[in-house]
């Protein structure tokens, strides 16, 4: 499966340098953070709510700009990139929003909503090719296709999460940023998304990033950790190694509230 | 459907029952006449007015023009609004500045007097009513769907697309556009009782189609030569009687409809 | 932020200004937009039928409103003769516009003044009260028959009136505005029915918006906590509701006078009473553009300057906006 267009490359990288953002004049939500991820690596952001997490996830994919500081994606800082460059900058790194009620647009069919991107940016030749490529995700996803004939209100929470997935990865992104996503389903489904997207992940060799609250599913999924706190990275490096020895008196607590 | 969608869809229907009768009376001119200001009787079970002319044949011609002005009145304004309003709401900076400067200096302006002004100027007929309404009485829809195209901006899903690199005027037509068609729904049915009622208002200044007569145009006759100094209740009751039915018809159909939206009851004070 | 605030406060009133610009602009453009010669609008048929078979008149009736002129300048004269209360001549009273509506004015006011007061009263009290439990059955019904008040025309509502009390029970008169030198016996035997349809009008309109905002308030943890206190409650609704929402209450008030002023327009023609709906109906009947103009011009100022004089009161009452202030 390949898309036009498609830049074939391993080099990738989505890197994030002296990244702040204040909103409104008064709340700063990220502080000079440094990030970056590379293409197979799958990362986790671990923090409480509202140290600024999904601001730093929105600025990686160009939702929202960064008050100062850049992102850089193929080593080219993405406010100077070209229409073509910012077009593929735009396709291959997806971000999986947080709350899935309003993530798919609730007057839309799922099925439209889900080929939607495909559309956008003109990367299906024919309605069949798209049908073809719809059923070969939903089938890997687990989406039964009549789900599709419906709106967000008539489905489950689970259900609709799988089709916010899928809608990423059509567009086989190079980074996927998966932004709590399954902190609103209960614990049975939680296991299954989470197998759903490390699967994905290995398969197509994607640079993934987990955003949770969660260290035992950071522990789970994650080859590399962040432990974010007040819009600063107040810790980094290898799962393993940031867990069994932590430095920072915050990743401390966290690990001790995670057992207790 | 809830119970007050049912009541106001019922009396409706019935309404417009009686707007389809009229294509089978025809024109009022070739009315055989009656004895004037007669009091309802078995051939005319709403009496007549002062030419004689038969008041339920009256009002049955009138429910056409009241009924379809209502309706017509009421899309272009909720067309207007929508759109206004979406698009206001969705963009920031200029567009926005001016749109809502518009909207704001149009809520002000007292719209009844104005559209008496701008009715006066055109030469009476149909469209014209029709045309008056749908400009002046949409700033209030626009207002309300403005208020839910502001929030719209910052769903989740609109961030999306922002992101994917979709441009503002596709989101606006194809997603901004459906989400408030719900409030233009409900507005619709509202505005229809408000039309109704302007249209009567205006007719009964005098301001109506002279050849397609309403129930404000009976109200306008009844006032002018006499028939309330004469004492025909007849003439005067049944149409007022009409309009004020139908009017609360729509109003409960539209708060049936606001209900299933789950606006909040603040919304209640949108609906005068 | 305090400049924001204030700046903001500011341009609300700038919009006041810019509202009265429009109001002047639609009364200039109409006239000369629609098909025709714009002279037939300013003057009538009768002067224009006059003017054209003779062309002296016509050339000094066209410079007299500089019609022979550019648009713009056309507006500039325009805009000068409104400064300096000229209004236009009204062709069917033969007299001064601004004379007409100076005279009518007062007769609006006495109508709707005091009716707007008692209605804001007794409507806030009666909108508070529906607002509070506002499940129970008797209340739900009082509200429904407030709403359906709203689609009942209200010159229909007046003729019933004069049916009634004028004609079958002989109490009032017919219409029409007391005599100049009536006594005030005479002056409430007039205005009697118009002032009533007018205020209980005005009731149901300010009660259902009062039961709203009401019925929002009332589910907030602190009425609750003060209800569980035992506050009585019209001390409740009076301390808890009416005093922080005074701001919202004074921009009602001020869409109140617009929508009582509108209301009165119609009041007034049933009831022949010669205040500025009844002199608005004249001009539509006469086809006195001049008039109806003025009529129109006069109606919106007092609208804005009423939303204007709203926002000026909320400005310096409203402790929300005043803390913004101090931000
Ligand atoms: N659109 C916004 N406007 C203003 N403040 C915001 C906005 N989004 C987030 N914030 C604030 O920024 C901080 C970080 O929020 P967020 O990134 O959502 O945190 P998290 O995802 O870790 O819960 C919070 O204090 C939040 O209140
Ligand atoms: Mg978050």
């Amino acid at each position: 499966m390949k898309l036009k267009n498609e830049p074939s490359r391993e080099d990738v990288e989505l890197t994030a340098i002296n990244v702040s953002k204040i909103y409104g004049n008064k709340t700063l939500a990220l502080d000079r953070v440094n990030f970056s991820i590379k293409k197979g690596e799958r990362v986790c952001i671990v923090g409480e709510s509202g140290s600024g997490k999904t601001t730093l996830a929105k600025i990686l994919c160009g939702m929202i700009p960064p008050t100062s500081g850049e992102i850089r994606f193929l080593n080219k800082r993405i406010d100077e990139m070209s229409e073509m460059e910012r077009r593929i900058f735009r396709i291959k790194v997806q971000y999986i929003p947080q709350l899935p009620d309003l993530a798919l647009d609730p007057t839309w069919y799922l099925y439209d909503s889900l080929v939607e991107p495909l559309r956008i940016h003109k990367l299906i030749a024919s309605k069949q090719e798209e049908r073809d490529l719809v059923r070969e995700i939903c089938e890997m996803i687990g989406i039964r296709m009549e789900v599709l004939m419906r709106k967000p209100g008539n489905v489950s929470g689970g259900e609709l999460q799988r089709v916010v997935i899928a809608r990423a990865i059509l567009l086989m992104p190079y980074i996927l940023i998966a932004d709590e996503p399954t902190s609103m389903l209960d614990p049975s489904l939680q296991a299954k998304i989470i197998k759903i997207l490390l699967d994905i992940q290995s398969k197509y060799n994607m640079g993934m990033i987990f955003i949770t609250h969660d260290l035992e599913l950071a522990k789970y999924v994650s080859n590399r950790i962040f432990i974010m706190f007040k819009g600063k990275f107040v810790e980094s490096g290898l799962t393993n190694e940031v867990l069994i020895n932590p430095h920072h008196s915050y990743t401390k607590s966290l690990i001790l509230n995670n057992t207790s | 459907m809830n119970k007050m969608e049912i009541i106001g869809i019922s009396i409706i229907s019935c309404i417009i029952f009686m707007a389809l009768l009229s294509f089978g009376i025809g024109s009022i001119i070739d009315f055989p006449k009656s004895k004037q200001y007669s009091p309802p009787s078995i051939q005319n079970p709403l009496g007549t007015d002062d030419l004689g002319d038969d008041i339920l044949e009256l009002l049955i011609i009138g429910s056409r023009t009241s009924l379809l002005v209502g309706f017509l009145g009421a899309l272009f304004s909720t067309i207007i609004g929508t759109i206004i309003g979406a698009l206001s709401g969705f963009f920031r900076g200029v567009l926005d500045d001016v749109l809502g400067v518009i909207i704001d200096v149009f809520l002000v302006i007292p719209a009844l007097p104005l559209m008496i002004v701008l009715a006066a100027y055109l030469s009476p007929s149909f469209w014209n009513i029709v045309i008056v309404i749908g400009l002046l009485w949409w700033p209030t829809t626009a207002r309300l769907v403005r208020a839910r195209a502001w929030q719209l901006k910052s769903a989740p899903f609109i961030e999306s697309l922002l992101a994917l690199g979709a441009s503002k005027t596709y989101i606006v037509f194809k997603h901004v556009l459906p989400n408030v068609l719900g409030i233009a729904s409900a507005r619709f049915i509202l505005s229809v009782s408000h039309a109704i009622l302007i249209e009567a208002g205006l007719s009964f200044i005098g301001l109506g189609d002279p050849t397609n007569p309403s129930w404000g145009t009976m109200l306008h006759f009844a006032m002018t030569r006499g028939a309330l100094l004469y004492g025909a209740w007849w003439t005067f009751i049944p149409p007022g009687l009409a309009i004020s039915i139908t009017s609360l018809a729509f109003i409960i159909l539209g708060m049936g409809l606001e209900q299933r939206q789950k606006l909040s009851t603040r919304s209640m004070e949108d609906i005068i | 932020m305090k400049s924001f605030k204030k700046s903001s406060f500011f341009l609300k009133i700038l919009r006041y200004g810019f509202t009265i610009f429009i109001i002047i602009s639609i009364n200039f453009i109409l006239p000369r937009m629609m098909p025709g010669d714009p002279l037939v609008f300013l003057f009538g048929e009768e002067v224009y039928g006059a003017a054209i078979r003779n062309p002296q008149l016509l050339q000094s009736l066209s410079e007299k409103y500089g019609l022979d002129k550019s648009l713009s300048e056309q507006f500039l004269i325009y805009i000068g003769n409104i400064i300096n209360g000229d209004f236009g001549q009204s062709f069917s009273f033969g007299r001064s516009v601004a004379e007409i509506i100076a005279e009518r004015i007062p007769l609006t006011l006495m109508l709707t003044i005091p009716s707007t007061i008692l209605s804001l009263f007794i409507g806030t009290l009666l909108g508070l009260s529906l607002g509070f439990n506002s499940n129970s059955h008797l209340k739900r019904s009082v509200s429904s028959f407030l709403i359906a008040l709203h689609s009942i025309p209200s010159y229909w509502f007046a003729m019933l009136l004069l049916l009634v009390f004028s004609l079958w029970l002989n109490l009032t008169p017919t219409g029409g505005a007391p005599p100049k030198d009536a006594n005030i016996i005479s002056i409430l035997h007039h205005i009697a029915l118009p002032f009533s349809l007018l205020t209980i009008l005005n009731i149901a309109y300010i009660s259902i918006i009062i039961r709203g905002l009401t019925m929002e308030i009332a589910e907030e943890p602190f009425v609750m906590t003060a209800r569980s206190k035992g506050l009585s409650w019209i001390k409740l609704r009076i301390r808890h509701l009416l005093l922080p929402s005074l701001a919202p209450f004074l921009s009602l008030a001020a869409m109140e006078l617009g929508f009582a002023f509108s209301g009165a327009l119609l009041v007034e023609i049933a009831f022949s009473w010669p205040g500025i709906g009844y002199t608005m109906w004249q001009a539509v009947v006469e086809r006195d553009y001049p008039l109806l103009q003025g009529a129109f011009t006069a109606v919106s100022l007092i609208v804005v300057l009423a939303n204007a004089i709203a926002d000026v009161l909320s400005y310096i009452f409203d402790p929300r906006i005043r803390m913004g202030e101090n931000e």
